[in-house]
């Protein structure tokens, strides 16, 4: 027998298949032993089953209600407080080795603000500068060659 | 979960340190205004040494009688080597009036290499004088 055809017969034995398939298929386990075997087999399995008592789940369902009970038996509010100064403590020392990274980093940097502001000199009178082309960036190395 | 936590901070205090480092890199600019004669000589100078973060300018403004020169040099730390911003901007003041110029030129340099900047331009006048802006740029070290 195939699976699909074992899985026809629980079905049937579960009342599972409606007509005109039931028909049919009653008409199969009537001619074909095998199939009728196989329904004997679902038949005695199901009797089994249903011969063994339920066990009795009490003792279990007052375990579970009591180790319930004892995990609930803080009152909430007092459990989130208990979790709040756990997060506030975790962030301060959050923030406190960030900082203290941070003051770590300026330690170990060369010091010296700098000091950007706009620097002013005076050129002395009477050098005759004149504006004579556009500005232009050289390396000195190159200066120094092109002058030889 | 007492690893991880403690393994977080320690990210965190490296994380943080590398960060204040790298912020607080200090540069050195040297920057020397010159005139500079047809033979090469150096008739004037002022040496000037200022200290920055890369990508924070120094201006030197040179007051030369009819004309105003501001230098701004911007350097950036790319690899070892610096790249060097430098903007010259040129008020020429006249009888025939005001005259401006502006120029913008970026160079790669090695640390403490020379540059010369000319913002009046290379082409020698008359006289052959010439404004020249010698610069370099180092990090600056403990």
């Amino acid at each position: 027998m195939k699976d699909i055809e074992r899985m026809l017969v629980s079905a049937h034995e579960d009342g599972e298949v409606e007509s005109p398939w039931k028909q049919r298929l009653e008409k199969r386990l009537a001619d074909d032993p095998v199939w009728a075997a196989e329904a004997a087999l679902h038949r005695r399995v199901k009797a089994a089953l249903a011969a063994d008592q339920e066990p009795d789940w009490t003792l279990a369902r007052g375990r579970v209600k009591d180790a319930l009970a004892a995990r609930h038996a803080l009152p909430p509010v007092t459990r989130r407080a208990h979790l709040t100064w756990i997060s506030v403590a975790a962030a301060a020392l959050l923030v406190l080795a960030a900082g203290g990274g941070f003051w770590l980093g300026r330690q170990s940097a060369p010091t010296g603000a700098p000091d950007v502001a706009e620097v002013q000199v005076q050129v002395p009178k009477a050098m005759g500068l004149k504006l004579s082309g556009e500005g232009q960036l050289l390396m000195a190395s190159t200066l120094q060659r092109s002058a030889r | 979960m007492k690893l991880r936590g403690l393994l977080f901070l320690l990210f965190s205090v490296l994380f943080s340190w590398s960060a204040a480092a790298q912020q607080a890199e200090v540069l050195t600019v040297k920057i020397t205004p010159q005139v500079v004669e047809r033979d090469q000589s150096v008739t004037w100078e002022q040496a000037l040494t200022r200290t920055t973060r890369p990508g924070v300018p120094v201006v030197v403004k040179i007051d030369a009688e009819s004309l105003i020169i501001r230098v701004t040099v911007t350097p950036f730390v790319r690899g070892s080597d610096f790249l060097l911003v430098v903007q010259g901007e040129v008020k020429q003041v006249g009888a025939g009036g005001t005259h401006r110029s502006t120029t913008l030129q970026s160079l790669m340099v090695p640390p403490g290499e020379p540059i010369a900047f000319f913002p009046l331009g290379r082409e020698p006048g008359e006289s052959g004088r010439q404004m020249v802006v010698m610069m370099s740029v180092e990090t600056q070290h403990e």
